[in-house]
């Protein structure tokens, strides 16, 4: 996987120009990846499609995230461009990959969700990159997480049937996948959908989905916790070699 | 004397036969009051795990199926016997939403909704007409039809799934027709016919079945193109769901599709395990489709395919007294798949089946 630059040299700077020509070309990209892995959908009910768009959104918004630099001074402001930018343009995929009559008023929501995930991966990231110092071994990192976290149903799933009377085992485990918050703010039993249930079987289990409120809430929470560590994190390692929590962006 | 000596000889052979079929027929009596005692020991322990809002295991479709154990059972109670009665009425009632459903929760809504609504039709009080008439609509509005963009020749066409997705199946199918069943849907209404597309092409059969993948057993499975226990393998539980569906539909019981059905019932006939599955995974979902369904069929014993003739009331019986536990409840201790390892939902399962097997 060929990832997008995420420093630049020293010095360079982004200007309006170049940012709205790169916001146009990583929104394109987003755009064409989440209505991929919608479209791409065997046979998928219209909110397995949404879902599988605001998967494909989330994941092309964190590979692309955009460049910052010193010089510019656009660091939060670009972060908090892009947070917008990437479910807007998830929002317009999800709205042309499923039919008018199978849009359903969870839509919205599923948007936000973009952004909420996106918040989360990148302060994880950060986090992850101050302890590390390399934002590329973080990034792959992250990215590894998220896919083992996404099919825990799958693998852990299995293993269910074992914790006798421990029902919130099974909550926990369908709690930990990030496309269990995707699902959840579609208002999608995704693991009753075909696919999952063809694979794991879960969907035969009693189990609970978390709420809306809570999923997000958690995940912000997570957010900002990781932003916070990654400050420290970054703080303590700048005596022995400047690198910043975000990639090179200098947070002071 | 001679004479009277052969004609009463004659007349025993003639007889004999329906004498040997009416006891096959017969169900001992004293197995028939140890089956209502397990009943009534069973009612005991749901009574016993009681929440106070009236619920059973905070879920609607327990509630529901604890409720219905109550009403169909041979004690025939009805909200006049107490607060037992009328607090899972209530707690039901406290979930209905404006769309017709019936739910605590975003998933299961279709098995929530049809299972309330066969309660609800049980306690047989016309103050829950319009409620019915709704849920009637909201499960109606389940069905993949037309209105979602399928076509008459796409395989999920006519069905109805869980209602969180849209992918439909023969479990959620049946407990939906079943619910339409009771409470007295419109036999002429559109929905039985687009249901039979779906039930016809989960079955088995080439000959019925445009499905290129259909074999020739009779028997179903869980939806068009898959079963759980690989490939397209016909088992138990879907096959009697799939035999209660074509019934609900108004399909004469003389039908090839019903026939063929029956028949993979005669060739698995066995309460040992859930057939087809070599497990006892469903064992208690299984045993109620059972009892439903050959209830509905009509025919109290089943020749299998060796010629050995089973009284199903008998057998079931037999079977689920010796697997309640000391407290009156029942468990799946093989398996916690489909629910069973909750011991509300399993008890009133077997209660429903017993409730049957008495009647």
């Amino acid at each position: 996987m060929a990832f997008a630059p995420r420093t630049e040299p020293r010095g360079a700077s982004v200007t309006p120009l170049n940012g709205v020509a790169y916001a146009l070309c990583a929104g394109a990209a987003v755009f064409a990846s989440a209505y991929v892995a919608g479209a791409a959908l065997p046979g998928g009910s219209a909110k397995a499609v949404q879902t599988a768009c605001a998967a494909g959104a989330v994941l092309a918004g964190y590979v692309l995230w955009p460049p910052r630099s010193r010089a510019s001074g656009t660091g939060y402001a670009s972060q908090a461009a892009w947070l917008i930018c990437v479910p807007v343009a998830g929002g317009f995929a999800i709205i042309i990959a499923t039919p008018a009559s199978a849009f359903t008023p969870a839509a919205p929501g599923l948007v936000v969700a973009v952004g909420v995930m996106l918040f989360f991966m990148e302060g994880l990231t950060a986090l992850l990159t101050g302890l590390l110092r390399d934002r590329s071994s973080a990034v792959l990192a992250v990215l590894t997480l998220i896919c083992f976290a996404a099919a825990a149903p799958l693998w852990i799933g299995p293993w269910v049937e074992y914790f006798a009377g421990t029902d919130w085992f099974a909550d926990l485990v369908v709690a930990i996948s990030p496309l269990t918050y995707l699902a959840v703010m579609a208002e999608y039993d995704y693991l009753r959908d075909h696919w999952f249930y063809a694979r794991a079987p879960y969907g035969a289990y009693r189990f609970g989905y978390p709420g809306q409120l809570v999923s997000s809430a958690a995940y912000i929470a997570f957010g900002i916790a990781f932003r916070i560590a990654a400050v420290f994190t970054w703080r303590g390692n700048s005596a022995a070699a400047p690198l910043s929590p975000t990639g090179g962006e200098d947070c002071s | 004397m001679k004479t009277m000596f052969y004609i009463t000889l004659l007349a025993g052979i003639l007889i004999s036969p329906f004498a040997v079929a009416g006891e096959d027929v017969k169900m001992d009596p004293d197995l028939r009051s140890k089956a209502k005692r397990a009943s009534d020991r069973g009612l005991h322990f749901l009574r016993q795990t009681q929440a106070e809002d009236g619920s059973w295991s905070r879920s609607v479709g327990v509630t529901a199926l604890a409720l219905r154990a109550f009403l169909e059972s041979h004690r025939k109670y009805n909200e006049g016997d107490g607060a037992f009665i009328t607090r899972p009425v209530r707690f039901l009632l406290k979930h209905v939403k404006p769309d017709g459903s019936i739910s605590q929760s975003l998933q299961n809504v279709n098995y929530n909704t049809a299972t309330a609504l066969t309660a609800l039709q049980a306690t047989h009080n016309p103050a829950y007409a319009e409620i019915i008439g709704n849920g009637q609509k909201f499960l109606k509005g389940l069905q993949l039809d037309d209105g979602e963009g399928y076509d008459r020749s796409h395989k999920y066409y006519g069905g109805i799934g869980y209602g969180g997705d849209e992918r439909p199946d023969m479990s959620n199918q049946y407990l939906a027709l079943e619910a339409l069943k009771a409470t007295a849907l419109d036999p002429d209404d559109p929905v039985w016919t687009k249901a039979l597309l779906f039930v016809s092409r989960s079955q088995n059969r080439s000959e019925s079945n445009d499905q290129g993948w259909a074999g020739n057993d009779g028997g179903f499975t869980y939806m068009p193109g898959f079963s759980p226990y690989g490939g397209t393998a016909s088992y138990g539980s879907m096959t009697h769901a799939g035999l209660m569906s074509l019934l609900f539909a108004g399909v004469d019981k003389n039908d090839p599709r019903i026939q063929a059905a029956y028949k993979w019932i005669r060739a698995n006939y066995t309460l040992d395990d859930h057939p087809g599955t070599n497990s006892k995974q469903g064992l208690f979902y299984y045993y109620t489709a059972f009892a439903k369904s050959m209830y509905a069929f009509g025919e109290p014993v089943i020749a299998d395919l060796q010629g050995v003739k089973h009284n199903w009331r008998k057998d079931l019986a037999t079977r689920l007294l010796s697997l309640q536990a000391e407290d009156g409840s029942w468990v799946n201790k093989w398996s916690k798949r489909w629910w069973e390892g909750v011991k509300e939902l399993t008890t009133a399962r077997s209660v429903i089946a017993l409730n049957l097997v008495v009647r």
